[in-house]
């Protein structure tokens, strides 16, 4: 027994010492001979390279009418454009990240994924790893239509976008109510807290992206400085004003949904609850949900959105190619068509998808300033131009990394 | 030479892959591999052997683990007290199997629609007049676990009564009661001195295996469950799939300690076991 004992644990130093050289080896990246994306000079050089492909493509597909968007209008319009093949496949944020990151640390040469819908945080995430292809923008014939100067478009969560990811839409946060049950909805943070003590559990904040983009415009409410997030992230800056926006938070948090001791983890669930008539807001991202919600029967008709009067985020979403992707020239064909008149013009009708532009409408040639001009406006979303005004620009993503935390902590362990 | 061949091929296929994986686990903890990772550092232990969270999450874990294991087993063996003879019927042993087919995400989404505020259950006692508003029940992500206890139940209990049931008849158990009887003893001394000790023996080995089970359940916990404390498997999870890339090392850090820590709960059963056998 004994004997089998001592031969046992031989046996699986042996097996640990191997496996960890093992490991150590195969993660050092030195030695890495990963496929070097091909470096295109010309456009025609890419029409050649990418024609007659397949493109794999990694988005999120949460929302029908982005699937319907995708499916029924980009997919068949790109195969009989260029004969590409887009392949579409589910997956967002982290787990983008975390397939590209596997890959970097399996030394794959030839990644999964060819394309990816991102934004700023994932921007972020990726470009620590290393593993987004570019710069690219420029190459695109149809990013001469994009104001790449526009602090809202080539600016991403603060960090310059270089060329490494292509702007797809624009989006600006808003809270959404029922006009029938909340005839004046609150204007600023006073006047949120005045409405919590007159309908106590009416209102919460959920843990995830939108609730957390929601805090970032409070904590400029609170600084009372528009610009008070912009720049480089600073550790004073945030403590002193998340001190002040954790305050708040606790101060109120009695009279939230459930008195603030739990917190929903996502937007589709927060979305129930205001249907449900459990609470009386919810929120999102892009400013033309209201309309997208209706359309679909999901929330009642006297719903409606609009941006408390200091401001709310606006930002845009992307397109990256994953710096192991085999196919850069049928990727980038694929984004300049997801960037042309055409598709962003479909896009931008609310029945459609009804997402912001990130085209500049005066650049464009008549005949397409003419069709922008033309689409079935926005029935019950704010006007574009009206909450533009009320823009602010996405802050360092440490911000983010730093709110998540401390919600954590400050408020929902508190 | 066969049983031989089926110990390595078992060596092999189940426990190569875990083990690499655990020394992986390991080597990312200490800052030795992953692609954020820049070399040999204790700090992804310090800081999770630091959190307040780590003792809780482990701490709720266990206790609900035990909790839906005890109150299953005690639930499936009172069932078969009353109802042994109709549970041996064919319709009704076949209708037990049904929880055990669906996967833990659709039930947590049943117990999520029944029982959640302003739900099915709720709506029910409103209207019967106990409650005085659907929204006033709140069994779903709640402070006592109600809703991830009911759910975990759901699947426990069926397996519990086909295991004790098939138990029962395996040692003679009503045989043994009559003749207790027979002798003189009451019903219930019968029950609780003869039955139940041998279920209990019997089934030992199961239950702890169902624990080790619960005790890594994920969809449930993640959509039934409280915000805090987490139960470890979304603890974990998060922490490897929130925005911050900094705090993978400390997910594998809380897996490696789960690990050990389930590796320990067998070891010392089986030692326990083994003096009892001896």
């Amino acid at each position: 027994m004994e004997k089998l004992k001592n031969r046992l644990l031989k046996y699986c130093s042996i097996f640990f010492v191997l496996c960890s050289f093992l490991f150590v080896k195969c993660s050092d990246q030195s030695n890495v001979k990963t496929i070097q994306p091909k470096v295109y000079k010309s456009w025609a050089a890419v029409e050649s390279g990418g024609k007659n492909s397949s493109v794999q493509m990694m988005m999120w597909q949460g929302d029908p009418l982005i699937n319907a968007y995708m499916q029924n209008f980009v997919i068949p319009r790109v195969k009989e454009l260029y004969g590409i093949d887009l392949k579409i496949n589910p997956g967002q944020g982290t787990e983008i990240v975390k397939q590209l990151m596997t890959e970097k640390e399996a030394n794959v040469s030839k990644s999964s994924i060819d394309l990816a819908w991102i934004n700023g945080e994932t921007f972020f995430q990726l470009k620590q790893l290393n593993t987004m292809f570019g710069p690219f923008v420029e190459l695109l014939p149809n990013s001469q239509y994009i104001d790449l100067d526009n602090p809202f478009i080539g600016t991403d969560f603060q960090q310059k976008t270089d060329g490494y990811e292509c702007p797809w839409g624009n989006v600006q946060y808003c809270t959404i109510y029922d006009s029938l049950r909340t005839a004046v909805p609150p204007q600023d943070l006073a006047e949120l807290s005045h409405y919590l003590k007159l309908h106590p559990g009416k209102f919460t904040i959920p843990y995830e992206f939108t609730g957390m983009t929601m805090l970032k415009s409070w904590m400029v409410a609170l600084s009372e400085d528009k610009n008070f997030l912009n720049g480089p992230f600073d550790e004073d800056k945030y403590n002193n004003i998340s001190n002040k926006l954790w305050n708040y938070i606790n101060e109120n948090k009695q009279n939230f949904w459930r008195n603030g001791k739990t917190f929903p983890e996502n937007l589709s669930q927060l979305h129930q609850l205001f249907i449900n008539h459990e609470i009386d807001f919810t929120m999102s991202n892009n400013d033309c949900e209201v309309d997208n919600k209706i359309i679909q029967k999901l929330f009642p008709p006297s719903t409606r959105a609009y941006v408390m009067k200091f401001g709310s985020i606006q930002n845009s979403h992307y397109l990256g190619i994953a710096a192991g992707s085999a196919n850069t020239a049928g990727a980038m064909m694929v984004i300049n068509f997801l960037i042309s008149p055409e598709a962003q013009l479909k896009k931008y009708n609310p029945e459609m998808w009804g997402d912001g532009t990130i085209l500049t409408i005066d650049k464009l040639p008549m005949e397409w300033r003419n069709q922008f001009a033309n689409v079935t406006s926005r029935k019950y979303s704010p006007k574009r131009v009206k909450i533009e005004a009320l823009a602010l620009q996405e802050p360092d993503p440490e911000y983010m990394i730093r709110l998540y935390r401390d919600f954590r902590t400050k408020v929902i362990e508190n | 030479m066969f049983s031989k061949f089926s110990l390595y091929f078992y060596l092999i296929l189940c426990l190569f892959p875990i083990t690499a994986g655990f020394i992986y686990a390991f080597l990312y903890s200490l800052g030795l591999i992953g692609a954020m990772n820049t070399g040999f550092t204790l700090n992804h232990w310090k800081d999770v052997l630091g959190s307040k969270e780590l003792l809780s999450s482990f701490a709720l874990t266990i206790l609900i683990s035990v909790m839906v294991v005890l109150a299953s087993w005690w639930m499936a063996v009172t069932i078969l007290r009353y109802y042994a003879k109709e549970l041996t019927k064919t319709i009704l042993k076949n209708g037990l199997l049904i929880p055990l087919t669906l996967p833990m995400l659709i039930g947590a989404f049943i117990v999520m629609q029944i029982f959640r505020s302003g739900g099915l259950f709720a709506s029910l006692l409103y209207k019967i007049g106990l409650i005085s508003s659907a929204q006033s029940l709140e069994w779903v992500n709640d402070y006592w676990h109600i809703g991830l206890g009911i759910c975990l139940i759901l699947f426990t209990l069926p397996y519990f009564i086909i295991l004790v049931l098939q138990k029962y008849d395996k040692h003679k158990i009503p045989e043994l009661l009559e003749i207790n009887t027979s002798m003189g003893g009451t019903k219930s001394i019968g029950w609780y001195r003869i039955a139940m000790p041998i279920l209990w023996i019997e089934t030992k080995l199961s239950m702890l295996l169902y624990g080790i089970f619960l005790f890594g359940t994920y969809e449930a916990a993640l959509l039934l469950g409280r915000q805090n404390p987490r139960l470890v498997s979304v603890l974990i999870a998060q922490k490897l799939r929130k925005f911050d890339l900094q705090t993978i090392p400390q997910a594998y850090v809380l897996s490696i300690i789960y690990t050990l820590l389930i590796v320990v709960f067998i070891y010392l059963f089986s030692r326990k076991s083994y003096h009892e056998v001896s």
